[in-house]
């Protein structure tokens, strides 16, 4: 797998990971089933520190995306292509939010920016709740 | 020996530990009051300006200077009293590897060899053919990448418990600056084994990094998990209504640079609600990121 | 400046303002003051600052400014003749003059002013030994000038002065056109000599068998690396010596008996006094750098302080080891060959008709001379290991100023002499013999503190050396005293005593244990 990292960007080495994995699952780049490369091999792939490849397997874990098997690696999940259908219907939800955001004359610029805004503050808060639990 | 060796490793001791170390080199001040602890398994990065004071406190790990006020500790040993038990066990690449110019390839590997007896000579030798390295060469016609090379070689064929790097890419080209991070990654997915490094080019420490401890000016200004640094550092661009010309006192903040109506704020994201601060202030957030290590070093590095 | 020949001259006086000064003041003190030793010591001193003067290499920033390469070489070269010369004349009729003409001196003092010169600047790249090169090459000029007064005089007419000076003239003109030809290559980038020797080198040494087995253990590797830095030196420069100073002289000497005896003792005496600069360098943690600090190639090796001390102990004794081999090899060439045997038979007949006509007593005082000489070399090269190491520059420039100031205040001030006046008076013997004594208590008691934490290993090797050295320099002192005893009457007891303490003295045994903690400071700072 030839990916890319670059860790001077804003996002997060694993974020970055993740968004790139999750992208190959739903191309069809992994299949339903295959056996992602383990922990050992990503990181000397990528040269980064296990540790983040760790994180980035975990939280496509907790997404339901992949799914840990003890002693044999992980593997993407059955159930990914239930995902593809899932993307497919929200798509229209974002078309009409895109829509009426235009309307309000806003351009693409802020629209990313009101997004990633939005989306930072809830990652914000899902982190504090897991700190405190 | 064997026994405080085998209670290190079950009572999960730190590693190396650096307790209120100080250095003076006649009026200046090489480190002070530096204490820090590295634990088993993890890549432990070192950052700082030059003649912050990376190489000095790496060289009291080593045992080449002893320590004047304070303690050090590697594998629960004192590095100056018992030099052979700690340094069979370390791997040690400098800034610049002072390999004797008149020495071959093979004959450092020799002479290299004998003094550890875990050296797996398949793997210097795989190594050896991954670099290209031609084993006739004198050390003195290599160039500095092939020397940066052959010294990891030397420094990483035995297998060491914990890999020490000092600045190991400054000059380097970014191929043989590759084939050190590699070698990090691969020292550090085979149990147990730790590695220490030193750099000014943070985009690597970033990348390869549990922990990062950043010196400035021989003081230690941040020693934490690398994720817990990032989490706690963003980078948020304000935009005022009102072109300031001093820096806006903007509470809670390690830096703020800028000029005019647009200023960034270097600040501990975790413990502000970022949009009620711009709020109190008067101002509209036009960026919110992570902020990555070069701005957070910077940041701290200001403040004095 | 009027023209680039005033420019360099007003460098080299600008360099050189205050040794010149001092030069000046010598010699204005030595012409005011009666001829005695004192005198020859301010006339060697002077000398020495003038070649001091002259050691500076020609700094490649000059390669940019529009002169010519000759004129660059010319300018210190012919500076250099003509300040020798003044100085020459300056001091002239100052000291006791040999059965040499002054004019001779003069030639044989200008020539060794270019050949200096060139050698420093040829030999650039061999760093701290260039200077022990030249040393041996100024023993050569100064041979070259002994010849015309070789026995038998007078000389015939292609050894008289007047062709030894013709020949040292033209071969002063080929230098300087060589030393300019090499300037002018340097001043284009490293020329074409470079090249050509190299690829020789290479080509020799990568012919030459090379074993890729491991080393068996940690010290032997460590032996390996000190040998390769510095092993080879000490057996170089003695060979170096004994072709070109001693062989020549011992074909000139065949018809002489008496400087045959002294060519002898000079061939065996020639480890032993090159042993000492030799040890100077050795006592460095890196034998070729200037720096006293211990290298961190070395300093990161898990060894212990001791097994680099013995490394370098054991290197030291190998060295010693070949170089006498070669001096024993060319004395059996020598002797079997070509020698004058006269004045070796006459002092061996000697001792054989002292201890009792028994010829094994000769060959027994030979063997014992040979292993006395090789230990005495041995101590040279390891007795500043302790100030060397230590890293401390103020500890090794006393220790080795120490050795330089008591070789020259013997020389300037006839140390034999010394020995008359204290055989003379048995209370000064006396008094010689208790002072030796303390000292050899607090010699020993320095030896068993300093030997406190060295391993039982080095300590058992080390007893073994200490014990065959002190038995061989005992049985020399005793077999000798009595030989001696003929030609100076003294109280044989007394001097018997001064002996064995004065060998039981030489050994470093004090130094050597303590150079482990030395270099402990060293590498631990």
């Amino acid at each position: 797998m030839t990916l890319r990292l670059n860790a001077s960007s804003g996002t997060p080495l694993y974020l970055q990971l993740v968004e790139r994995l999750k992208h190959s699952i739903a191309t069809g780049a992994i299949r339903a089933g295959e056996q992602l490369p383990s922990v050992r091999k990503m990181a000397e792939d990528l040269v980064i520190n296990p540790n983040t490849v760790v994180r980035a397997y975990r939280d496509l874990e907790s997404d339901g995306i992949v799914e840990l098997r003890h002693g044999s690696g992980v593997f993407v999940r059955e159930s990914v292509s239930a995902r593809a259908d899932l993307m497919k219907k929200a798509e229209p939800v974002i078309r009409s939010a895109v829509d009426r955001l235009e309307a309000l004359d806003l351009d693409e610029d802020d629209i990313r920016r009101l997004m990633e805004n939005e989306l930072a503050l809830r990652r914000t808060a899902r982190q504090t709740r897991k700190r405190r639990a | 020996m064997r026994e405080r060796h085998g209670a290190d490793e079950a009572s999960a001791e730190p590693l190396v530990s650096v307790a209120s170390l100080s250095r003076t080199f006649g009026s200046k001040k090489a480190l002070d009051d530096v204490t820090l602890a590295v634990s088993r398994g993890c890549v432990f990065g070192l950052v700082g300006e030059n003649g912050a004071g990376k190489s000095t406190l790496i060289k009291h790990l080593l045992g080449l200077w002893r320590a004047e006020r304070g303690e050090v500790r590697v594998f629960g040993l004192d590095p100056v009293l018992e030099p052979t038990t700690v340094l069979g066990r370390i791997g040690y690449l400098s800034e610049q590897p002072d390999l004797p110019g008149w020495m071959r390839v093979d004959e450092l590997l020799r002479y290299t060899r004998a003094f550890y007896p875990r050296w797996d000579t398949a793997y210097a030798t795989q190594l050896l053919e991954q670099f290209g390295l031609d084993l006739d060469a004198r050390v003195k016609t290599l160039s500095k990448g092939q020397r940066a090379r052959l010294g990891l070689i030397a420094a990483e064929a035995h297998r060491p418990d914990l890999l020490i790097l000092d600045e190991p890419s400054s000059g380097l080209d970014p191929i043989v600056r590759r084939d050190i991070l590699e070698a990090i990654i691969r020292t550090i997915t085979d149990e147990g084994r730790t590695v220490i490094f030193s750099s000014h080019l943070l985009d690597e420490v970033e990348r390869v990094s549990d922990h990062v401890a950043m010196l400035h000016q021989g003081t230690l200004k941040l020693c934490a998990p690398l994720d817990d640094i990032k989490a706690q550092h963003r980078r948020i661009v304000l935009r005022f209504t009102v072109p300031h010309a001093d820096p806006p006192n903007v509470p809670g903040a390690i830096r703020v640079e800028g000029a005019g109506r647009e200023w960034t704020v270097i600040c501990d994201g975790s413990r502000i609600h970022v949009p009620a601060m711009a709020q109190s202030l008067g101002a509209s957030i036009v960026d919110d990121c992570a902020a990555s290590l070069d701005e957070i070093f910077v940041a701290h590095a200001a403040v004095n | 400046m009027r023209s680039p020949t005033h420019a360099l001259l007003w460098e080299i006086w600008q360099r050189n303002r205050s040794v010149s000064a001092v030069i000046v003041a010598l010699t204005i003190v030595g012409r005011l003051l009666e001829p005695s030793s004192l005198v020859v010591m301010l006339w060697m001193v002077s000398f020495l600052l003038l070649f001091g003067i002259f050691t500076h290499p020609i700094s490649p920033r000059l390669f940019t400014l529009p002169v010519s390469s000759l004129r660059l070489v010319a300018v210190p070269l012919l500076t250099g003749i003509a300040s020798i010369e003044v100085l020459n004349v300056m001091w002239f009729g100052r000291l006791v003059t040999g059965p040499t003409s002054t004019w001779f001196v003069a030639v044989l003092l200008g020539a060794l002013m270019v050949f200096y010169q060139t050698a420093l600047w040829m030999l650039e790249r061999t760093g701290p030994l260039k200077f022990v090169f030249v040393g041996v090459m100024a023993v050569i000029v100064f041979a070259i000038g002994l010849v015309p007064s070789f026995p038998p005089t007078p000389p015939p007419w292609w050894r008289s002065e007047a062709a030894v000076a013709a020949l040292v003239a033209g071969l002063t003109a080929m230098v300087f056109l060589v030393a300019s030809r090499h300037v002018g290559r340097v001043r284009c980038g490293g020329g074409s000599t470079a090249p050509r020797l190299e690829p020789l080198f290479a080509f020799a040494a990568a012919r030459l068998p090379r074993t890729r087995k491991a080393f068996a253990s940690p010290a032997a590797a460590h032996f390996w690396f000190e040998w390769r830095c510095s092993g080879l030196v000490l057996p170089v420069l003695v060979a170096g010596v004994l072709l070109a100073v001693i062989a020549p002289q011992s074909w000139l000497a065949r018809d002489a008996g008496g400087t045959s005896f002294q060519l002898l003792l000079g061939a065996l005496a020639t480890p032993i006094v090159l042993a000492i600069p030799v040890g100077m360098a050795f006592a460095r943690p890196a034998f070729w750098s200037e720096d006293l600090s211990l290298p961190a190639f070395v300093a990161v090796r898990p060894m212990t302080n001791e097994d680099i001390v013995a490394a370098k102990i054991k290197v030291a004794a190998a060295s010693v080891a070949i170089s006498w081999l070669l001096v024993l090899s060319f004395l059996a060439v020598w002797l079997l060959g070509w020698a004058n045997l006269d004045g070796v038979g006459r002092f061996a007949i000697q001792v054989w008709a002292f201890h009792g006509q028994s010829a094994a007593a000769v060959y027994g005082i030979a063997v014992l001379v040979v292993v006395g000489g090789m230990f005495l070399t041995w101590r040279f090269l390891v007795s500043r290991l302790c100030g060397g190491l230590s890293g401390s520059r103020v500890l090794f420039n006393v220790s080795v100023m120490s050795v330089v100031i008591a070789a020259i205040a013997w020389m300037v001030f006839d140390g034999t002499r010394l020995a008359g006046w204290i055989l003379d008076d048995p209370a000064r013997m006396t008094a010689l013999a208790w002072i030796l004594a303390i000292a050899v208590t607090a010699k020993y008691w320095l030896a068993a503190y300093s030997w406190r934490r060295v391993p039982a290993r080095y300590v058992r090797q080390f007893l073994l050396v200490w014990g065959a050295w002190t038995a061989c320099l005992l049985a020399v002192a005793i077999l000798f005293w009595g030989v001696v005893r003929i030609y100076v009457a003294l109280d044989v007891h007394r001097f018997q005593a001064v002996m064995i303490l004065m060998a039981l003295l030489a050994l470093p045994a004090g130094r050597v244990g303590l150079a482990a903690s030395c270099l402990e400071r060293n590498r631990h700072r």
